[in-house]
């Protein structure tokens, strides 16, 4: 975990200070009533601290577990999130419905074992009862995307 | 692989069909040739939600294929708006738009709404401001209030910084030549329950949702800032007969995109202005504390220019411009 | 008139809109994206046609099940249905995996049963007093409140209390995003329009929670499950019945005394109940492991909420949550006018609105533990259909909240985030309580300063600010002597 926390502190003190110097050009308070900058700064401030202190404390303690980030399971999820995305901008730029099947199908394809029409079958079933259910009873709206 | 990926690209086709084919537009030349929508920018169950409802139930006769309401809410409105100034101009997409159309692009939070880029249709209802302050507050009348005023702080709660209340109350200030702390709250029945426990002077918020309180003797409503006195309650006068020429209320008007065939903007406008007269619709609105007001077309454009020019004045004033 | 409001609620079809909007709420509340606000906006607009009582009681029912229906996902999946639940996952889930989700869903059951039930008998009996103490909350005192909250961090924040506060810092930071509630000037928007409002926290909860989970599902995909999740014991066994009363009296107390200040809801609720629980324990340290009164607790608590926010609504007629204002809208159609005045004008109306919440509770203790079996099949779909479904549910659920797809971008963005704050052993909760407490802690904060001319000691002018601040105190300094009294005892 030490070098895991190493770059946990890292990017939370980045971030805090990051905040900070933007806050900084918000305007100043007005009537003893602190600006908006002021909560911002204060907070930025405890995540700072609070970060400088997990990173000294990862420098002192003697490494137990290994964070590990790049074993095949891993690699598994990191596919999984960009395949999301993609599936995100499909849904925008080609509509609800296919790509949302697609993104099923492939899905069940890569993490089980079934038959191509099992496959087949499920994804349409959760496609057809999520958009139906949605709407039809709940009226939500998907309406983007060239085709369906 | 090959074969998966045709039965998966076959099932995606008809899949499509099959859905595509209740959202499909029932050709036809003439409008509605297809659903049309409402987007409400502000949140559902709330009044311009409930009014839009009430108003897309009414007009529900002129469009076979249904009329229904959309919530598209975020910054004050503008995110509805934009959207809804976006659309394609046939018709399908109509905006709803309150007085935040020619209010925010000048405080700089309005993105890029304007109300140049809409073709009004109709207002069919509008709620002026009310002074309102505790039962038990020592101000019998506006008068009182505004001379306390002149040698007080006077803390006004309103619905939020920037918004229609807080300009009210504002409004008020510069036709009176004073100055209140203005208090903003997250919306008005938070700056109303916090006069209740008398942790202000006043509020600035819309008669309708101080009706309430006030039938039941908890509050008091000194003036209301008003054309007319108010037909639910007309022993309150306004501030113009008072003498303090300030007119500031909110109206909820419904628009559609710039380029929008001028046919189906009429056949529109004559569907909400027949809807606005329906008896569901009419005691609806009483029920619900709104007055209708209703505003044609040509109206409707005036007000909007009239108010934005109003509004960047009025915010310049009180040093909200951006 | 008591009489007239019983036949008026013993109808049948009364009766059934009670069970249909119970159901429906339950089913509403597990979805993860669909909050309890949305679903009564939803079913409002049916209302339009009913009488009084049917539109009034179909309202509530949908409350109560929401409010309750949200915790089935959060045990069973790890996922909130709804923010009032999130303080449930963090031990239903835990112990859900141990092979008891039966139980666990039990006593989630029966304490949301029992705190609805205490908070429906102080709804009818002191509304009055409540509404009183419910008016003098003013800036410094929701901040006093706020902050109070805030400090339930060090509660949940798991093995690390410096991670916790780092968590709870972002939540509070990403809630500064938008508008500046008092002096309207922008902050961190950098001029997109979806920012103006903020970021919604519907969707970051979702990401947090659901997605990183799901993303955890697809890590573990070719592990084999261990535990068999056999559902047994879905009644509370007579061991437990001891905990979850005492639980639902003194969190359904809790709970109703916070739903009924205006603006504060079940989510709040639930993590100070939570926090409280673990304050008062004699085990703390086994909080987070999947504890039976860790649960009972918020359960207990959220449901208290359902009759506190009806308080203000029905004696003042101000809402004291989202909901509340949706409801006085719904009342407001029928011709009924919620404050000062329904009691004298509408008293039959009012009590037949009472015998409905009692019926409503029944009715969603009844469902709840006769449906825990069908929902607990959930667990037998395989995993690799499964997470699928979930990725799809976390898209149409932030999308469908407010029709956004902006807001869908942010849920994937905490997703991803929520996959490598888990990995980095960080508690997502704390994100969650300083999204919900961080506007409500710094708009009162400045608002307070803005009343007083810029006086601090506003925040200890009155006896409920000394109180909070009392509270306060004693909730961050009791730890460090728990931790004393424990060593020496070992």
């Amino acid at each position: 975990m030490k070098k895991g926390n190493l770059i946990f502190a890292g990017v939370f003190s980045a971030l805090a200070i990051f905040i900070m110097y933007f806050a900084m050009q918000l305007p100043k308070a007005r009537n003893g009533v602190p600006g908006p900058g002021y909560w911002p700064i204060l907070i930025s401030v405890v995540m700072l601290v609070a970060a400088i202190t997990v990173g000294i404390k990862a420098f002192t303690t003697k490494d137990d577990t290994p964070l590990v980030l790049g074993a095949s399971d891993h690699i598994r999820v990191y596919i999984a999130m960009g395949l999301l995305i993609v599936y995100l901008l499909g849904m925008y730029y080609i509509g609800f419905g296919i790509a949302t099947f697609v993104m099923l199908y492939g899905f069940i394809t890569w993490f089980g074992k079934y038959t191509w029409f099992f496959r087949a079958l499920m994804a349409f079933a959760i496609t057809a009862v999520v958009y139906s259910v949605f709407v039809y009873v709940l009226k939500v709206p998907f309406r983007f995307g060239i085709l369906f | 692989m090959k074969k998966m990926f045709v039965v998966c690209m076959v099932l995606a086709v008809v899949a499509g069909t099959l859905f595509a084919g209740g959202a499909t537009e029932t050709a036809g030349a003439t409008y509605p040739n297809g659903p049309a929508t409402i987007i409400c920018p502000y949140s559902a169950g709330g009044g311009s939600d409930s009014v839009s409802r009430a108003l897309a139930a009414a007009m529900k006769v002129d469009f076979p294929a249904g009329i229904a309401v959309e919530n598209r809410t975020g910054g004050a409105g503008s995110v509805g708006m934009s959207y809804g100034m976006h659309s394609k101009p046939n018709g399908q997409i109509i905006t709803m738009v309150a007085p935040e159309l020619v209010m925010l692009p000048h405080t700089g939070t309005g993105g890029d709404i304007d109300y140049k880029k809409f073709i009004p249709l109709a207002i069919v209802n509008s709620g002026y401001a009310a002074i309102t302050v505790s039962a038990d507050s020592p101000y019998k009348t506006l008068e009182d209030l505004l001379v306390a005023a002149k040698t007080k702080d006077l803390q006004f709660g309103n619905s939020g910084i920037g918004s229609i209340w807080h300009l009210a109350g504002a409004g008020l200030e510069q036709a009176a030549g004073v100055e209140f702390t203005h208090v903003p709250f997250d919306g008005s029945s938070a700056a109303i329950t916090s006069l209740l426990g008398n942790h202000l002077d006043g509020v600035s918020v819309s008669y309708a949702e101080v009706a309430s309180q006030v039938e039941a003797g908890a509050l008091r409503t000194l003036a209301v800032l008003a054309p007319n006195r108010l037909s639910d309650y007309p022993d309150v006068p306004t501030a113009g007969e008072l003498g303090y020429d300030v007119v500031i209320g909110t109206w909820r008007g419904y628009c559609v995109p710039v380029g929008t065939p001028q046919a189906t903007v009429d056949f529109l406008t004559a569907s909400i202005m027949k809807a606005v007269k329906t008896d569901t619709f009419i005691k609806f609105m009483k029920n619900t504390n709104n007055d209708i007001e209703v505003i044609g077309t040509a109206a409707f454009a005036e007000k909007l220019q009239r108010e934005d020019e109003f509004y960047a004045k009025l915010i310049e004033k009180i040093g909200l411009a951006q | 008139m008591i009489v007239e409001a019983f036949r008026l609620v013993f109808e049948p079809s009364v009766l059934l809109f009670i069970v249909l909007g119970v159901a429906s709420g339950i089913c509403i509340g597990c979805l993860p994206g669909l909050t309890t606000t949305m679903g009564v906006a939803l079913v409002l607009p049916l209302t339009f046609g009913m009488d009084a009582t049917h539109s009034i009681l179909l309202l509530i029912g949908v409350y109560v099940g929401a409010v309750y229906g949200g915790s089935i996902a959060a045990i069973l999946l790890n996922t909130p249905g709804t923010p009032a639940s999130a303080a449930t996952a963090l031990d239903g889930y835990k112990m859900a995996s141990k092979g008891e989700a039966g139980r666990a869903l039990g006593i989630s059951t029966s304490s949301s049963f029992i705190g609805g039930m205490i908070s429906c008998v102080y709804l009818i009996l002191i509304s009055p007093i409540l509404a009183k103490f419910a008016l003098k909350f003013s800036a410094p005192e929701f901040f006093m409140l706020a902050v109070f909250g805030l400090c339930i961090i060090s509660s949940i924040s798991g093995k690390s209390m410096m991670k916790g506060l780092i968590s709870g810092a972002l939540g509070i930071l990403l809630a500064t995003i938008g508008i500046d509630s008092i002096t309207g000037s922008m902050r961190f928007t950098f001029n997109n329009m979806n920012l103006f409002s903020g970021i919604n926290f519907i969707p970051v909860m979702i990401g947090l929670f659901a997605m990183s989970q799901a993303f955890i599902g697809v890590e573990e995909m070719k592990q084999k499950t261990v535990v068999a999740r056999a559902i047994t014991h879905v009644f509370p066994k007579r061991s437990d019945w001891g905990m979850i009363v005492k639980s639902g009296f003194v969190y359904g107390t809790m709970g109703t005394l916070i739903g009924c200040i205006p603006g504060v809801g079940a989510d709040i609720a639930s993590f100070i109940a939570y926090g409280q629980a673990k304050s008062f324990s004699k085990h703390p340290e086994l909080f987070g492991t999947g504890l039976p009164e860790a649960i009972a607790a918020p359960e207990a608590a959220n449901n208290g909420v359902t009759g506190g926010a009806l308080i203000p609504m029905l004696t003042l007629g101000v809402p004291g949550d989202a909901v509340a204002a949706i409801m006085i809208g719904a009342l407001m159609v029928q011709g009924l006018q919620p404050g000062p005045l329904l009691f004298q004008n509408n008293g039959p109306i009012v009590y037949a609105l009472f015998i409905g919440c009692f019926i409503a509770n029944i009715c969603m203790f009844v469902l709840g533990l006769n449906s825990v079996r069908l929902f607990a099949k959930v667990l037998s779909v395989p995993k690799s259909i499964l997470v699928p479904t979930i990725f799809l549910l976390c898209f149409v659920g932030s999308y469908a909240l407010n029709n956004s797809i902006f807001d869908v971008a942010v849920m994937l963005f905490f997703g991803i985030v929520g996959y490598f704050l888990q990995k980095t052993e960080v508690s997502s909760s704390p994100v969650i309580l300083g999204l919900i407490l961080g506007p409500m802690a710094e708009s009162n904060f400045r608002r307070a300063l803005l009343m007083s001319k810029g006086d601090y000691s506003t925040f200890i002018s009155t006896g409920i600010s000394i109180t909070f601040f009392v509270l306060i105190i004693i909730s961050l300094a009791l730890p460090l002597f728990q931790k004393k009294f424990l060593k020496r005892q070992i």
